[in-house]
């Protein structure tokens, strides 16, 4: 009996054991997981049966999956445990059929007492220390000391008996009644670190009380790549954060004894590995720190379409790294037709790059009404290419700031655009210059390291409404075929064939809620003869061995305007071809 | 009236002073380092002469001869030049895939083993031109035929540098080996035209334009060597334009930036000083066996840059103008004394070239290149993959 059990059983054991070790895992065709503020996380996550967390159907989507997610709060951290394996087999999570789906990092928040003095007290289990304080959606003022909560809408925190209470002034109204929120977390998407290939799309995203982000050190964000790559963001809304919207960095670290044999920043050797995001059509407001941030993310990305605004409105932050846009070795870049406008602060740019930012091309972005600037550019050899932008400042800007800030930059080549009341700063690092790498040609291969000087500019074919770049003669700089209007001045060492504009154009910028228009008198305009801004007129930038290029190398020509129109060689100098064919007012965002 | 005489009396006694500081702020203005290369003259339409790098078939026959009769200074240089290491028929091929020459740590990978082999191979095709010893031949014809095999890729932080100097010196070996050696394979020679072609070039094809001259004039030399060996003019062309009018460090009034024989460098240190010049006189020299005087160039600057260099490393003061140099980088306010007196093998090829060469030139308008090469006479090794070195005997001419 025994016998013939074996002589049956061994075939069986056989196969089962031929099958585990050859065991190839089945494709698994990619699947819809739904999730609904009514779901559980004990359902299917069918259409019919969805999940209620979106953290749950994220934990059990497989690359090539997509997550579907119905209208409503969710007040959670969403932390990616793995990602897509391939473009083409991304995890997608998206709001189903555009419902407005809205991630908190604030709890709701009841159980307030009165106080005297119109203050209202709440005590917390936590000893947490960054949080951001919203009734009915709007967020209250945080102030150092209880005297200063006498006016609404402040609020203050004090220690007791080693729990945090909070102290609010919430006027006439009642916290317990009103919507009353307390951010607590400090993620909204996320990721471990090195997960690849997610899409966000349609996702709103607030009130995270995420920590203040440096180049050198962490970078959180709202939403948060985490030293992943291939993360496509599309028309999300990233707001009321208490730092930074989308951080693509990876955290950073300060770099001792930095020498041409050890530069900063060599730790990153291979551009596919690292960066490739697209950023699109999203709207970061009302962020504490910058819209878009990050070490090395920026480089191989393209941020298009997005408005960025009212950064550091609350003033708040008070380093040095806020901007509407901030990235640092961002090679091969690029950022195109974003709108950003007011970022706050001394230190508050509408785009901070650098170091490095080798190959980055900024094109047809408006940006404007920043404290600190428009452009702040740091510590790079090269080319970057900036065209059919419109930069312009405040009419209430302080005059002693100007509107680009070069530092240790060379090579920032500027086509074609419209500046309004923008001087430019070209300066050399001050004390001893730390040496900046560039590197081979759409690589991250370090080619050389050496001090970046203020060195190799061009500026053709640009409109200067109000100030002129004023900046002196510099080695290697050129600058012609510009037009200066309303009191801006030629260059006096270059600006051969430039022309001044005989009457005021009256340029003005209408901004409204998700847009800007130009307005001006067109009539101004004149049209003068321009050579071809190819990238061979620009010149070979020898130090980085490579022309004015897009990312795959190819040279590129500069001969469409903002619009997208094609010009003739006769044009007004500027990002508009059609001069006075133009509108009196032209709606760019 | 008066005043308009002063004037123009103050400008013609300055007028120097004046083209100077007009020049120099031409030059600041134009460049950079962004290159804008259009077609360049022709310096050179006529087929190359081979050989016709650093000698001629004269010169090596004129080293022969010397060393057979044992006429000093040639016998004692040759017995230098023949005990060196380099020299022996013993070396071996080091040929690896992929050279890399770097400054950042950790990295130059085989860079060694490349200095090792072109010296090698250059000193042993000059051995086998004075002995006629075959081993020599071999030796010098393994060693290429080595690399233009497995060589693919040159890379790193300073490949202008690593291309530039070492296919100088395997350009000179090569191009001694076909002119003398009917037995280095057609097909060997056709792979060795590819190797400089396509792994030496393209590092160096668009100069140093961010550096100190010496990386300019390492790629305009290694550019030459290729040009002449691979009979591309257009290509010999480029790096003599830029010797001429180059927009780098490197171009020859850019290096010996006044008519005091300042060089770029004068203020780094005197090493590199005097690598500079050795690199435009083995230039010059390159010219000068195809039929064109780059030497004189501008009253003869190249040897104004030798006067002073050689001067100032025997132990007089020279005069110092603060300069920055054309790429901005590297301003000097006054001459640097590093490496002061240590004298490079480069004096000899330049001395003899004005003392018994051209005609005319009066000898206080060299001595101090004299005394230099007196002093090192019989000059030994240039400084690893340098410069050719051994100056006495390649280059010494016979007393009229």
């Amino acid at each position: 009996m025994s016998k013939i059990f074996l002589f049956l059983i061994f075939p069986l054991l056989g196969q089962f054991t031929d099958k585990t070790i050859r065991y190839v895992p089945v494709p698994v065709p990619p699947k819809s997981i739904y999730v609904s503020v009514s779901g559980s996380d004990r359902a299917e996550g069918s259409a019919a049966k969805p999940f209620r967390t979106i953290n749950y159907a994220v934990s059990k989507a497989m690359p090539g999956d997509k997550i579907l997610i119905a209208a409503g709060v969710y007040r959670e951290s969403v932390v990616f445990e793995r990602g897509g394996s391939s473009a083409g087999k991304s995890i997608t999570l998206q709001a189903v059929n555009q419902a407005k789906v809205m991630i908190k990092g604030s709890d709701r928040k009841t159980g307030w007492v009165k106080d005297k003095n119109k203050l209202w007290k709440c005590v917390l289990d936590t000893t947490q220390t960054r949080m951001m304080l919203f009734f009915n959606s709007k967020k209250l003022f945080n102030v150092p000391t209880l005297q200063e909560c006498s006016k609404a809408l402040r609020w203050t925190k004090t220690l007791e008996d080693g729990k945090a209470v909070i102290w609010a002034n919430f006027g006439t109204l009642d916290p317990n009644v009103g919507l009353t929120e307390l951010s607590v977390r400090n993620i909204g998407i996320s990721a471990r670190p090195g997960v690849d290939y997610i899409n966000i799309e349609g996702i709103s995203i607030s009130q995270v009380a995420n920590g203040y982000a440096s180049i050198y050190a962490e970078q959180p964000g709202a939403i948060d790549t985490k030293n992943g790559k291939y993360w496509n963001i599309i028309n999300c809304s990233i707001s009321e954060c208490q730092a930074v919207g989308i951080s693509i960095g990876i955290p950073g670290h300060v770099y001792t004894d930095v020498n041409a044999g050890r530069p900063e920043f060599n730790d990153y050797t291979d551009l596919a590995s690292v960066g490739h995001h697209k950023i699109s059509r999203n709207h970061i407001f009302n962020c504490g720190q910058a819209g878009i941030f990050g070490l090395i993310g920026g480089t191989a990305s393209t941020i298009e379409d997005n408005l960025i605004e009212n950064i550091n409105q609350d003033g708040d932050y008070t380093g040095d790294e806020s901007a509407g846009i901030r990235l640092a070795m961002a090679v091969d870049a690029t950022l195109t037709h974003n709108l950003i406008r007011r970022v706050y602060g001394k230190n508050g740019y509408g785009v901070f790059l650098g170091p490095i930012f080798q190959g980055a091309r900024l094109s047809r972005n408006i940006i404007s009404d920043c404290d600190a600037g428009l452009l702040y550019l740091l510590k790079n050899h090269g080319p970057t290419l900036f065209d059919n932008n419109i930069l312009a400042m405040a009419d209430t800007a302080d005059k002693k700031v100007d509107g680009v800030k070069m530092e240790a930059s060379e090579a920032n080549v500027f086509v074609q655009n419209l500046f309004y009341n923008c001087s430019f700063l070209n300066g050399r690092q001050s004390g001893m210059p730390v040496s900046t790498s560039n590197f081979l040609p759409h690589s991250l291969v370090i080619k050389q390291t050496i001090p970046a000087l203020n060195i190799d500019h061009r500026w053709y074919g640009n409109l200067f409404i109000g100030k002129g770049a004023g900046i002196a003669k510099s080695t290697g700089c050129e600058a012609d075929f510009n037009l200066y209007a309303d009191g801006a001045m030629p260059l006096s060492w270059a600006d051969v064939n430039s022309t001044k504009a005989k009457n005021s154009l009256s340029f003005r910028l209408e901004h409204h809620q998700k847009g800007v228009a130009l307005l001006w008198k067109k009539e101004a305009l004149r049209p003068i003869k321009i050579p071809a801004l190819t990238a061979d007129f620009l010149g070979f930038f020898a130090l980085s061995k490579q022309y004015i290029e897009y990312p795959d190398g190819k040279k590129i020509t500069i001969n469409r305007d903002f619009l997208n129109v094609t010009g003739a060689s006769v044009r007004p100098p500027g990002p508009f071809y059609r001069g006075q064919g133009l509108k009196q007012r032209i709606k760019l965002f | 009236m008066h005043s308009l005489n002063v004037c123009s009396r103050l400008i013609r006694h300055c007028k120097w002073m004046l083209t100077f500081i007009v020049f120099f702020l031409f030059i600041a203005d134009t460049y950079g380092q962004v290159l804008k290369l259009g077609a360049t003259v022709a310096y050179h339409p006529k087929p190359f002469t081979h050989p016709g790098l650093l000698h001629s078939s004269s010169d090596l026959q004129r080293m022969k001869d010397m060393v057979a009769i044992g006429r000093e200074p040639w016998k004692s240089a040759f017995e230098k030049f023949k005990s060196h290491p380099w020299s022996s028929a013993s070396c071996e091929p080091h040929a690896v895939q992929h050279v890399e020459r770097s400054l950042l740590i950790g990295a130059g990978k085989n860079i060694g083993n490349l200095e090792k082999d072109v010296c090698a191979a250059y000193q042993n095709a000059i051995m086998w031109s004075i002995t006629g010893d075959e081993a020599h031949a071999k030796t010098a014809i393994k060693i290429i035929n080595a690399w233009s095999d497995t060589f693919k890729v040159f890379d790193g932080t300073d490949v202008e540098l690593g291309a530039g100097l070492n296919v100088f010196k395997m350009a000179s070996a090569a191009e001694i080996m076909r002119a003398t050696y009917p037995k280095w394979k057609q097909e060997d020679i056709e792979k060795c035209k590819v190797m400089f072609r396509d792994v030496f070039y393209p590092p160096i094809q668009y100069f140093a334009l961010w550096a100190h001259g010496n990386w300019d004039l390492a790629c305009m030399k290694g550019m030459m060597a290729i040009a002449v060996f691979n009979d591309d003019h257009e290509m010999f062309d480029r790096a003599v334009d830029f010797y001429y009018k180059g927009p780098g460090n490197g171009s020859l009034l850019h290096y010996v930036v006044n008519e005091d024989g300042q060089c770029q460098e004068s203020g780094r240190d005197q090493p590199h000083c005097m690598l500079g010049i050795g690199h435009l006189a083995e230039m010059c020299e390159i010219g000068w066996n195809q039929g064109m005087d780059m030497y004189s160039f501008t009253q003869n600057r190249l040897l104004k840059g030798f006067e002073y260099t050689a001067r100032y490393n025997l132990g007089e003061d020279v005069p110092f103008q603060p300069y920055n140099d054309i790429s901005g980088r590297f301003p000097a306010d006054k001459i640097s004394i590093n490496g002061r007196g240590k004298l490079r093998s480069i004096f000899e090829q330049v001395y003899n070239h004005y003392a018994f060469r051209v005609k005319g030139i009066p000898a206080d308008q060299y001595r101090y290149t004299k005394r230099a090469a007196d002093e090192l006479r019989p000059e030994g090794a240039g400084f690893n993959a340098d410069n050719a070195g051994f100056g006495t005997l390649f280059f010494s001419l016979p007393h009229p």
